[in-house]
């Protein structure tokens, strides 16, 4: 997620503002959407001539949750994927996105330096059973043709998570 | 309900201090479209104030006998109006903030006093520097008032003194001195001046009920320090004046009192954040970031009735006005 200080503020301020105004049996919930690419970016060595890889990383959407006390849903809406600093032009082939035993996608793509969002297949998933103070792990698993054409570059990865908190 | 009404008085501000918030950066790209968010949202608490705030200034059209008195507690509830429990959210009116759903041009979103169902809060889009985040507009905690008062209305209570002066005048004078709880103050005065117009109408003097004019002014002015340690020049203000005008009856039957009466009211409602706020992306500072003004004026009829027990006096008038207000007193009287 970009540095968006006056919105995450907004969005805080909201916030609390409606939990700083009920009584304390009082739980009031929020919808909260956003896109998450401030998961490190996946170097991805030495695969250069190889036809299938395994990376991975994790994702933390702990920014949702902000002063609201815990999370009664999150589910990924969508997933943007894109190359930076590869030397062709794109990676053919199978990729399969998953988090334990939840597969995001598993399908044909073409991953280039332009992010491409792609829906998940199945509507939405909900997340909130792998969801550890804000963080879940994030396994890709692609098989391609051709062969990966670089030896060094990093693969990027954007969620569009849709939360209720409250 | 304290917290409802404080919470209300600060809207887009009160947190700040709790959440430790920048508000000079919330105030930075966004001073136009919170105004404009603010004065849909908290509409129905400022008018309701304005308007049920006129309520029990009498509970007979009959005067006072010269020095005569009375002491009352008022406790009003202006109801909000259901058309009240929202607003309608123009696109073209905002410029970072939108409707999630761009099919939607505009949407109906909760004021203070609506629903806190997330079906009823469609999400709004915030955008800034290219990028943007979702997330549902604004609660309304319309629940919470029904579940303490039984009605979704703008509570108010004041204590009032009726003294009679002479030509069957009476004086009324509503005063509570500055209070100041934690970081808050608030304060309410009010005069009013009922005459027996009777009197001076030939014929009509003879008949058997009481009929005066009556003319009022309200103001209660409210104020909530945002950071008293750190920054007590930043305050939230809510000043309220309102005034009603009146011709009144009543006819006493037994130990009871029927009165109503016929006029005009009208209210004007300030409520502003003040006070110098710093931003985290520049160094231009942003005074006094949020001023809204709430005006209006109506038609006004009440009908009450009034029962002596003992040495009590006990009154409950329904107002019909644009917010219809339900008001209850509970003093004694003397001459």
């Amino acid at each position: 997620m970009k540095k968006i200080n006056t919105l995450k503020s907004l969005l805080l301020l909201i916030t609390v503002l409606t939990f700083s105004m009920c009584e304390d049996s009082e739980k009031i919930q929020f919808v909260v959407k956003d896109s998450f690419d401030n998961i490190e970016p996946i170097e991805v060595k030495g695969l250069k001539g190889q036809t299938s890889y395994t990376l991975s990383t994790t994702a933390d959407i702990s920014e949702l949750l902000d002063n609201a006390s815990s999370f009664v849903k999150a589910e990924v809406e969508s997933i943007a994927i894109s190359l930076v600093d590869y030397s062709g032009n794109s990676i053919e082939g199978n990729i399969k996105i998953s988090s334990g035993s939840l597969t995001f996608l598993d399908q044909n793509v073409s991953i280039s330096e332009t992010p491409s969002a792609l829906t998940i297949p199945s509507g939405v998933i909900n997340i909130l059973s792998i969801l550890k103070t804000g963080v879940f792990p994030v396994t890709i698993e692609g098989v391609v043709n051709p062969a990966i054409a670089d030896n060094d570059f990093e693969l990027r990865l954007t969620f569009v998570v849709k939360a209720v908190v409250e | 309900m304290k917290k409802l009404i404080i919470g209300a008085l600060l809207a887009f501000s009160t947190t700040i201090s709790y959440a430790q918030l920048d508000f000079g950066t919330i105030l930075e790209g966004n001073v136009a479209d919170a105004n404009r968010y603010a004065e849909g949202y908290l509409e129905p608490l400022a008018v309701g104030f304005g308007q049920g705030i006129n309520g029990g200034w009498y509970s007979t059209a009959k005067t006072h006998k010269f020095l005569g008195l009375d002491i009352k507690v008022i406790a009003s509830g202006a109801i909000v109006p259901s058309e009240k429990e929202s607003f309608t959210f123009n696109n073209s009116d905002y410029g970072s903030i939108k409707l999630d759903d761009s099919s939607l041009s505009q949407a109906q979103l909760p004021t203070i006093l609506g629903s806190k169902e997330l079906g009823d809060r469609p999400l709004l889009e915030f955008s800034s520097n290219g990028g943007s985040i979702s997330t549902s507009s604004l609660p309304g905690f319309n629940q919470i008032i029904k579940d303490n008062i039984g009605l979704n209305a703008v509570p108010s209570s004041m204590v009032q003194v009726g003294l009679g002066l002479f030509k069957n005048t009476d004086l009324k004078v509503r005063f509570i001195p500055k209070q100041t709880i934690d970081d808050n103050e608030f304060s309410v005065f009010g005069i009013g001046i009922m005459h027996d117009i009777k009197q001076w109408i030939p014929g009509v003097k003879l008949l058997p009920f009481h009929l005066s004019a009556f003319g009022g002014y309200t103001n209660i002015k409210s104020a909530v320090l945002l950071d008293a340690s750190n920054n007590p020049d930043q305050v939230v203000e809510l000043d309220t004046n309102s005034y009603v005008f009146q011709l009144v009856a009543s006819k006493k039957l037994a130990f009871l009192t029927v009165f109503g009466g016929v006029g005009t009211t009208s209210y004007k409602s300030d409520l502003s954040v003040l006070g110098v706020f710093n931003t985290s992306n520049t160094d231009t500072p942003i005074v006094d970031p949020i001023t809204l003004n709430y005006t209006g004026s109506n038609l006004r009829a009440n009908l009450g009735i009034d029962i002596k027990l003992l040495f009590l006096n006990i009154s409950a008038e329904y107002a019909v006005q644009e917010y219809d207000t339900l008001t209850a007193t509970v003093g004694f009287s003397i001459r």
